[in-house]
């Protein structure tokens, strides 16, 4: 099979935590890579930083609108909309000057799972219309992916969903969609844009600060009292992480990095 | 209620500083017949319906000192600051750069002082559950977006700190008061206050007012602290209002530390009281 030619669909919800941000991210980079056309509904949040990430890794793009191509909606996303419509394409079938409605995007949908060889689910609420995209997905004989999370962060509902009523294949690398879409074609590491070798050095709680992390932000107060530091102790590895960008500071508090995921990892190997 | 603590952790009015606060209650016609020179710095928390006038001064005949001159040399407190008018918020940016209000009138100009510390508080969402642990905030990300800008960049660029506050516990509720009082506080601020005049040979310039070249010249950074610092701008990609601002309260945290050039650990200290970018979620 011709990677230049599976169109992937990347979707989730407009309200990701910063994991969801960066996984479609990643996917899409690496994805769009490996030649893949990355396709989604250029609404905020995961279906904007797939296009983003595929528009900024060279790649093509697909957005399949809920209303007619010269409606800007959102509104936010017009620059996002410019370049696709620059370098990629603009897809809807309704006829110019159709207005967004609640229940044309559903139908979108139904475009988005028709175009694609696969969906790939990201981040999505329990009623999530990422949800309405993978059933539109399987009922169209396409393969459907969710990448899982915490049961403790909310918008790994519907991931973790199509995967217990087995709907989905469960994915954590971009490596694993592509093997399943395009069988015999060797999955090169290039690909991925990995970890530069070199591992921070951390202090003994930097580290365990770093354990107790999680995809939704974790309020400083409840750090302190799970390690049972004083504040400024926790304040102060918090802002070390932060700086070798392990970690990001949220308004609600504190949410493990890409990178901090990959640095955890590998002292849970040691 | 923290808020109201800290005109007790400032170092004690001058001679000088009495005299004017004194001199814009005079005018404001607060001074009562007994009273005589104010020591107390002052705080003033107006309510968030508070009109211009009322912030700036003015009003009719002759013009009056309004909030932002009462405070002259104390704390200006605005609670639940989302709340008031965004035009009075925007007017702020000015006098807390200046220092100064000028009020025109027919008559001519009248300008009264305002060298005030603003304080702000808010909620991190409408519904103000974000981020607590017992409740889940009911808030969308398009609502919280919309509730953070309601302060403009240009505003929450002259904010220096920001510290978020959680809900007490039940036995920090019931317990003995945990920390220190203010006067121990304060003896550290008057410290550090006076090695910021000996730095700057200059008993009212401080960390905060010095300017850009007063501030390189004396800043001293351990090496350690400098590597940080060169990290911190690539992994947060800090502007140079950021690094400018970022200096500046580490420098003041290692005076109160005591400490005569800036340790890493300062630095970290200063990062953590960095801001949020405002409203739009980091998104793309």
């Amino acid at each position: 099979m011709d990677p230049t030619k599976t169109h992937v669909a990347i979707v989730g919800t407009r309200r990701p935590t910063w994991a969801g941000i960066e996984i479609s991210q990643r996917f899409a980079c690496e994805l769009a890579e490996a030649g893949f056309v990355i396709v989604s509904g250029l609404a905020m949040g995961i279906d904007a930083s797939a296009h983003l990430a595929a528009l900024k890794a060279c790649g093509r793009t697909i957005a399949a609108l809920g209303c007619g191509v010269d409606v800007l909606y959102p509104a936010r996303n017009k620059k996002l909309r410019d370049e696709i419509a620059a370098k990629g394409t603009l897809l809807s079938e309704y006829p110019d000057g159709t207005e967004p409605a609640t229940w044309r995007f559903p139908e979108r949908n139904r475009i988005v799972a028709g175009l694609c060889a696969g969906v790939i689910v990201v981040e999505g609420g329990a009623k999530s219309g990422a949800l309405i995209t993978a059933k539109r997905a399987v009922n169209c004989n396409r393969a459907v992916f969710a990448v899982p999370g915490s049961i403790r962060n909310g918008m790994a509902a519907a991931p973790n969903e199509l995967i217990r009523t087995s709907l989905a294949t469960l994915v954590t690398e971009p490596r694993h969609v592509f093997e399943d879409l395009a069988p015999g074609v060797v999955w090169e590491q290039r690909f991925s844009n990995k970890q530069n070798g070199t591992q921070p050095i951390l202090e003994q709680l930097e580290q365990r600060v770093l354990e107790l992390l999680d995809d939704t932000p974790v309020s400083t107060d409840r750090l302190r009292r799970d390690l049972g530091e004083r504040s400024g102790a926790v304040a102060l590895a918090l802002s070390c992480l932060e700086v070798r960008g392990l970690a990001l500071k949220q308004p609600a508090g504190y949410e493990i990095t890409g990178a901090g995921a990959r640095v955890r990892r590998s002292l849970v190997d040691d | 209620m923290l808020a109201r603590r800290l005109p007790g952790i400032f170092p004690a009015m001058s001679f000088q500083e009495s005299l004017e606060v004194t001199r814009i209650r005079s005018v404001a016609g607060l001074l009562d017949e007994d009273s005589g020179l104010a020591v107390a710095r002052p705080f003033r928390s107006p309510h968030h319906h508070v009109s211009l006038a009322g912030l700036v001064g003015g009003g009719s005949g002759i013009a009056r000192p309004g909030e932002v001159s009462l405070a002259h040399h104390g704390v200006l407190f605005l609670d639940e600051i989302s709340l008031y008018r965004r035009d009075v918020l925007e007017w702020l940016r000015g006098p807390l750069e200046d220092g100064i209000v000028r009020i025109a009138r027919s008559g001519g100009v009248i300008s009264f002082p305002c060298r005030f510390s603003l304080i702000g508080a808010m909620n991190p969402c409408p519904c103000g559950f974000l981020g607590d642990e017992s409740r889940s905030c009911s808030c969308n990300g398009i609502e919280i977006t919309r509730y953070r800008n309601r302060l403009s960049g240009p505003l929450l660029d002259r904010f220096d700190m920001q510290v978020v506050m959680t809900r007490l516990t039940k036995k920090e509720l019931m317990g003995p008061p945990e920390g220190e009082n203010s006067e121990v506080v304060r003896c550290r601020v008057e410290r550090a206050r006076a090695m910021q005049a000996t730095r700057y040979s200059s008993p009212v310039v401080t960390n905060a007012s010095a300017s850009r070249s007063q501030l390189d010249s004396r800043l001293r950074l351990e090496d350690a602290a400098r590597l940080e610092l060169s990290a911190a701008i690539d992994a947060l990609s800090l502007s140079g209002r950021g690094v400018d601002r970022l200096l500046r309260v580490a420098r003041t945290v290692a005076d109160l530390e005591g400490n005569e050039a800036i340790t890493r650990i300062d630095l970290f200290n200063a990062l953590s009281f960095r801001l949020l970018p405002s409203g739009d979620q980091v998104m793309a």
